[in-house]
């Protein structure tokens, strides 16, 4: 798969959500993922262990970037303090890419530290279209946005959040990190066919999947990412596979988290179904 | 306030106080749970993450309280204090003020009076924790100074570097609480101030009594007198001709232990 412009896309392979239970056992076990996701708040510390085993690992294996607290829908002005420290992680760490959530996470200065959905509206769309070109010319590189997870939608919305998404990133020339798991959460809550978000998303833009588990209730599923992956999800991100081809994909685990040889089992999983996808394309 | 302002205002007024909400027209219909529903998921997790952010900040104080009564010092703490901060690494940084105001003015707190100082001193240990790193004076670099230098000699500490007092058995306490299974532990008060340090030595967070020739010392040091004033000052707790020696004695001691992080020489 090629870029608009006619580059071709990177592929990192398959990878884990670094975690701080993991640390020691990824040094010493030297596990065969391809490439470790970081949260940046996490290592937006002054010393430490955090940034101990960050230089470690990231001395073994590619790494990405992945916020929580851009808060890029909110109407409160950019918080250039955090992105200056974004700036300097992003020169340490070297990452393949960074990104963050289409969302808003708080206003008048406040951090909810949630991934709050925003209304599917024109306004919205040139609000977040403004800041994610500010941020890309302050970082002097392209980020990624990935979809949230939701569970309300706004009475004023006027179009389909995979409208939405395509517009803005589209519009903010940005890439475009594809939550599977949560285009599965949003689509049981909001009763819409997922088949026909995946139909929408530009995939050339397309640069990492996430993969996750979910909990599921009476009349809503939760984003919990402490669960494995659930099998509709797996079936979901073959569909993903089929339309964009290879993609670099990981798999976020939050909570209750099990020991990495159990994350290796599902990322085995995962790049069958990958690679299969290639295979697919190919034949 | 624009649309998108106002919307946002709202949501973030729901989350942040729930119970007042009463109409909530500007949620959409089309899902398979009530609006009331699906805004009560982002107010419920709102709540629980601070909670639980609060919890890991505070092991032991969680354990050392009822389970109830630290949920409702966290929930307090929760409605009076929204974040301000990107990180939740600095949400709890508040939380031993908070304490201490309760303490003061709670009768429900009345009989535990050392909650305070234990919510201090775990806040110190996560502070020392992840304190920028520095590069460490060794004793190869004391040994080469000329001895003429020595008393204008001024010692930087590193950033890790906590000194507190204390006035109950809070560390044995910390100990008693985090391990597991917790161990029954009783405060006790000590009648007057003891001299702790809390530092991290490699990777590895430590916390020690400090004799108070040494607290004297160290403090001297870390206001920035010279290595002769601060001597002074030990000389009149121990006296003149022991000084020397448990001044040298210290000092390689802080070196061995990681504190120091540079000598700085007079002009």
């Amino acid at each position: 798969m090629t870029e608009a412009n006619g580059k071709q896309r990177p592929f990192l392979g398959y990878g884990l959500g670094l975690r701080r239970q993991h640390y020691n056992d990824v040094l010493d076990s030297r596990p065969d993922v391809d490439w470790f996701e970081i949260i940046s708040e996490n290592y937006m510390v002054d010393g430490g262990k955090p940034l101990h085993y960050l230089d470690r690992i990231r001395e073994r294996y590619p790494m990405v970037m992945h916020g929580v607290s851009m808060s890029i829908g909110s109407t409160d002005p950019l918080d250039y303090s955090y992105l200056g420290r974004l700036k300097a992680l992003i020169k340490r760490v070297e990452p393949a890419w960074f990104s963050d959530h289409l969302c808003w996470t708080g206003m008048d200065q406040l951090n909810l530290h949630d991934l709050l959905p925003l209304p599917y509206t024109e306004e919205a769309i040139e609000h977040v279209v403004d800041r994610v070109s500010r941020v890309q010319d302050y970082l002097g590189r392209q980020m990624l946005l990935e979809n949230v997870s939701s569970y309300v939608t706004y009475s004023e919305s006027q179009l389909a959040e995979w409208d939405f998404l395509r517009e803005v990133v589209e519009r903010a020339d940005c890439l475009l990190l594809l939550d599977i798991n949560n285009i599965y959460v949003s689509a049981f809550n909001h009763n819409f066919n997922p088949h026909t978000y995946l139909d929408a998303v530009p995939g050339e833009r397309v640069y990492q999947i996430h993969l996750a588990g979910h909990t599921q209730e009476e009349n809503l599923i939760i984003d919990t990412h402490d669960h494995p992956i659930a099998d509709p999800v797996y079936e979901l991100y073959a569909e993903a596979i089929k339309r964009f081809g290879r993609v670099s994909t990981m798999i976020e685990r939050d909570d209750r988290i099990p020991p990495l040889a159990e994350l290796m089992q599902e990322l085995d999983r995962v790049r069958r179904i990958g690679e299969s996808g290639v295979l697919n394309q190919v034949a | 306030m624009n649309n998108l302002e106002e919307l946002q205002s709202q949501f973030q007024n729901y989350i942040l106080k729930p119970d007042k909400a009463t109409m909530i027209p500007w949620v959409g219909l089309g899902g398979r749970a009530s609006p009331q529903f699906q805004l009560s998921v982002y107010a419920n997790a709102y709540l629980s993450r601070l909670k639980e952010v609060l919890m890991n900040d505070y092991p032991a104080l969680s354990v050392a309280i009822n389970g109830d009564l630290f949920a409702r010092l966290a929930e307090g703490f929760i409605h009076q204090h929204p974040s301000h901060f990107f990180s939740l690494r600095d949400y709890g940084s508040g939380f031993p003020v908070y304490i201490h105001g309760l303490a003061q003015s709670d009768p429900c707190y009345r009989d535990l009076a050392w909650l305070p100082e234990l919510a201090s001193f775990e806040w110190t240990l996560g502070q020392a924790f992840d304190a920028a790193e520095s590069g460490l004076v060794t004793e190869g670099d004391m040994a080469s100074i000329a001895a003429e230098s020595w008393p204008l000699l001024r010692f930087a500490f590193c950033p890790c570097v906590y000194r507190i007092d204390l006035e109950w058995n809070t560390p044995a306490m910390w100990k008693a609480l985090t391990v597991d299974p917790p161990l029954e532990v009783e405060a006790i008060r000590s009648g007057s101030n003891s001299a702790w340090l809390i530092w991290r030595q490699e990777l590895v967070t430590r916390f020690r009594s400090l004799e108070q020739d040494e607290q004297l010392f160290l403090d001297a040091l870390r206001n920035g007198e010279t290595f002769s004033d601060a001597c002074e000052i030990l000389a009149e707790r121990i006296g003149a001709d022991s000084a020397p020696m448990r001044a040298a004695g210290l000092l390689k001691g802080w070196i061995q232990q990681g504190l120091i992080t540079r000598i700085m020489f007079s002009d």
